[in-house]
């Protein structure tokens, strides 16, 4: 949506009287002329104040206002030195966009009272039609606070609503994300005095955010690529969680298998489309997952194992429990040397299982550490490929063409001091590669012996305490009365009805688990088939373009005489998206004269593109672009290419302190809106009262 | 030269038969250049080091310990049990690694640092702090050095000493 300024109002209050201005500004093409030190920049600094948007300037939210706005105003009297003491000031601007929307805020800038975090908003044209001051009461909004951009008394979310701007959220040097604000965006809109060192525009870091330039070229200029990545990045969040999710469950599942002495079979460590594959799979499937239980050495399906105890229990019931023989009654007897026997083959199979555990577990952290340290060293030859190429963006020799910077030969010798033979940086990239692959085929290898040695060696101990239980039965038995009964008998029952309910209890947990397990893998295989839709790498309309901003921003340094070297060796660079010469720092390797060029033509490009097809407002303020005695015939081309705006829909606003003489005629032919402050200063005496005033 | 199947066959099976006139070639097995020796990577941690440093100038055995410490997992646990007061050490040796020299050297040279007033001390020039700036706007360059460093900041010489020698922070 478009945006445009309607009108711009400073206003101070002195112990004698009112001073101040308002200018106006049309659609299209303006120019506010005046000379040297009048305050013209004071009208672009008043804007950006009464925006909230003075962070851009400087990480402190002071008011970037001049001393006339701020401390003492000079007036231009018989007297010239005539200061007078600023009480109070504020500055206003109005806003309309291109559904009609007209708003007007006005930020205090000095004011004993007031916080100069509040802002006034009227819904209307309060400055260029004061009747809306009576009919419309103003609404007090309040700017950098948290929530300042997304809350709905937050004067930045106000400003985005009236440009259509939904601010999407980017990544920060943090990790974390955050919301790309209104003042990141706006150095692409406002260029001030200050800044028109750099071809490139000021670079806001206070939030953050990483490549934040990058971030708002995207923005503005609409492109498909970072929607996509930013669809992506949340997918795979989601992907995380429900990754998370299936850990957890699965985990769940052993352990219930585990506290009965069993092992669950047929879940796999990761459902499929976890991971990226070249294969769009099916939800992974658990119709064949079993809780298997431990007996005999042998794990055995749990209804088998259930059967059985069921049978086993049934016999004992019908058996019934027996009396004693008097004396030493010989079936007990029987039946604890075989208890005994067997509890001494279990735990001789228990302990060499924990040797093996033990074994195993230290050969898995071994395993552990290595792929750490693979990963690691693959990782940092990796990055070498990247830091070449940033050497010779900065002009690191040695780094770029990896030769000595002062005698040029190889530094191949000192790298590989004795080694003999080496493997180059790709070669040694595949080779871990391969390397890392092998480990984590054998760390898969060794999960899979310590799980199912633990679960042997758990179930093992559980069933050694069930015969430590019947074994002291049995001992009671040979020590009870005759006629007693026999309580190897009930413990015997007693056992097998609580195994049998314990079985039947993990049964109905597990079913549980392996339906919200079956639940995760179909979210997760539909997640994976959402990634797969999207786009790989840059999409075909983003390249397209770039491209037309490159050639716009070539045609513009063209007819404004870019003179450093051939126009052709500018380009964008793909990964800040500013104009770029590769391998050399615009800002010092151009004129300044051509630094200012670049940076209009950029400026004006995205503008242009931007705003058909984008999310750019339309609107360019540049702050007296004639700098560095930059030749008036080039000045009058860059003036016409920002006159193109009249017919394009957007509003370009320039400060300039060019004689009358150099600017009349041009700016008369290119139909550009003139207020021209001339030799006047900019505040002159107003009535000493306005309703915009607050006592 | 490759060696025919007829001649392998007869010198392998037929000892009695006299050898073919075949050149056998020994060669030795490229290896890998572990990356710590990589003057690319080098560099860039004598840089990120030092952007990490008030100042972003650093003594250099500040310098190597913190090169060293970023090695491995192993030795960022040593640092930081050190750094966190749950270790300490009895005798100091302020020793320099030669490879360290030589990178220090190389980069004076591109402009990346310069050596501070006191020689012993080694301070990022203003082409090095863009080349930190560029490695930090890159995600997933470097970034375990980077998460290590991390936990470090604020870095200076004096902070490096107290905390090393006895845990103050």
């Amino acid at each position: 949506m478009r945006l445009r300024v309607r009108a711009v109002r400073l206003r101070v209050l002195t112990s004698q009287g009112g001073w101040g201005r308002m200018v106006t500004f049309q659609p299209g093409f303006n120019v506010l002329r005046g000379s040297n030190s009048r305050g013209k920049t004071q009208v672009v600094q008043a804007l950006i104040y009464a925006l909230g948007l003075e962070r851009m300037l400087q990480a402190r939210a002071n008011a970037p206002l001049g001393s006339a706005l701020t401390s003492e105003l000079r007036v231009d009297a018989a007297d010239d030195s005539a200061a007078l003491a600023v009480e109070r000031s504020w500055v206003a601007v109005e806003l309309e966009n291109d559904a009609g929307r007209v708003l007007t805020s006005q930020r205090q800038v000095r004011h004993n009272r007031i916080d100069r975090d509040l802002a006034r908003v009227w819904e209307g044209p309060a400055l260029t039609d004061p009747a809306v001051l009576t009919t419309c009461a103003p609404l007090e909004m309040f700017l950098h606070r948290a929530g300042s951009a997304t809350r709905g008394l937050g004067f930045h979310k106000l400003l985005a609503d009236m440009v259509g701007w939904e601010l999407p959220t980017v990544a920060t040097y943090t990790g974390t994300t955050t919301t790309l604000y209104p003042d990141v965006v706006f150095p692409f809109l406002i260029v001030d005095q200050q800044s028109w060192g750099s071809a490139a525009p000021r670079k806001v870091e206070r939030y953050q955010i990483r490549e934040p330039l990058r971030r708002s070229a995207e923005f503005l200029l609409g492109l498909a690529g970072p929607q996509a990545e930013a669809r992506r990045a949340e997918l795979e969040r989601s992907m995380a969680t429900l990754r998370t999710r299936w850990a957890a469950a699965r985990s769940s599942v052993e352990t219930l298998a585990r506290a009965v002495g069993g092992r669950v079979t047929g879940v796999p460590e990761h459902a499929a489309g976890a991971q990226a594959r070249a294969t769009m799979p099916e939800p992974s499937s658990l119709n064949n997952a079993q809780l298997e239980i431990l007996d005999s050495e042998e794990w055995i399906a749990v209804t088998d194992v259930v059967a059985a105890v069921s049978s086993q229990l049934l016999a004992v019931e019908e058996a019934g429990v027996r009396q004693l023989a008097p004396g030493r009654d010989p079936r007990a007897s029987q039946d604890l040397e075989q208890s005994r026997s067997g509890l001494g083959e279990l735990l001789a199979a228990a302990q060499l299982l924990e040797n093996d555990l033990s074994l195993e577990e230290a050969q898995l952290a071994a395993l552990d550490r290595r792929l750490i340290m693979l990963e690691e060293e693959r990782d940092r030859n990796f990055d070498i490929r990247t830091l070449v190429r940033l050497g010779s963006e900065v002009a690191a020799t040695h780094l770029a063409d990896h030769n000595c910077p002062t005698c040029r030969q190889s530094l191949e010798a000192v790298e590989t001091d004795g080694l003999g033979p080496v493997l180059n940086v790709d070669e040694t990239v595949s080779l871990l590669n391969a390397q890392i692959s092998t480990a984590r085929k054998m760390r898969d290898r060794s999960q899979r012996a310590v799980t199912q040695s633990s679960s042997a060696y758990a179930a093992m101990q559980r069933q050694a305490d069930q015969v430590r239980a019947t074994v002291r039965a049995l001992e009671e038995d040979l020590l009870a009365p005759a006629n007693t009964p026999s309580a190897g008998d009930i413990a015997l029952r007693i056992t097998l009805q609580l195994r049998l309910d314990e079985l039947r209890r993990a049964q109905d947990a597990i079913a549980d688990q392996l339906d919200e397990l079956t639940q995760i893998a179909n979210e997760i295989a539909t997640t994976r088939e959402n990634l797969s839709a999207l786009p790989a790498g840059v999409p075909d309309a983003d390249t397209t373009r770039l491209d037309e901003l490159t050639t716009s921003v070539r045609t513009r340094l063209s007819a404004m005489r870019f003179g450093s070297y051939d126009i052709n060796d500018v380009s964008l660079d793909q990964d800040s998206l500013r104009p770029t010469r590769a391998g050399f720092d615009m800002d010092t390797d151009v004129s300044a004269s051509d630094v200012v060029r670049i940076k209009v033509a950029y400026l004006d490009a995205v503008r242009v593109h931007g705003q058909t097809g984008g999310r750019h407002p339309g609107l360019l303020v540049l702050d007296e672009p004639r700098q560095q005695d930059i030749d008036p015939a080039d000045y009058g081309a860059m003036l016409r290419i920002l006159a193109n705006s009249n017919s394009d829909g957007g509003q370009v606003i320039v400060t300039s302190a060019a004689p009358v003489g150099e600017l009349g005629e041009l700016l008369s032919v290119l139909g550009a809106s003139v207020t021209d402050v001339g030799e006047q200063r900019l505040l002159q005496q107003e009535e000493d009262t306005d309703p915009m005033d607050l006592a | 030269m490759p060696v025919s199947e007829e001649a392998w066959t007869a010198t392998s099976i037929r000892p009695d038969v006299a050898p073919a006139d075949v050149d056998i070639v020994f060669r030795r097995q490229p290896k890998p250049v572990p990356v710590r020796h990589r003057l690319a990577y080098r560099t860039a941690l004598v840089v990120l080091v030092l952007s990490r440093f008030n100042q972003r100038a650093a003594k250099l055995t500040n310098l190597h310990t913190l090169m060293w410490a970023t090695r491995t997992a192993r030795t960022r646990r040593m640092f930081i049990a050190w750094w966190e007061g749950r270790r300490f050490y009895f005798t100091s040796t302020d020793r320099i690694d030669p490879d360290l020299q030589v990178t220090l050297n190389l980069a004076i040279v591109d402009g990346l640092i310069k050596p501070g007033i006191n020689q012993s001390r080694v301070q990022l020039t203003d082409l090095g702090r863009d080349l930190a700036t560029r490695m930090d706007d890159i995600d997933g360059l470097l970034v375990v050095e980077k998460q290590f460093l991390g936990a470090l900041v604020p870095l200076n010489d004096s902070a490096m000493e107290r905390r090393l020698a006895g845990g103050q922070r």
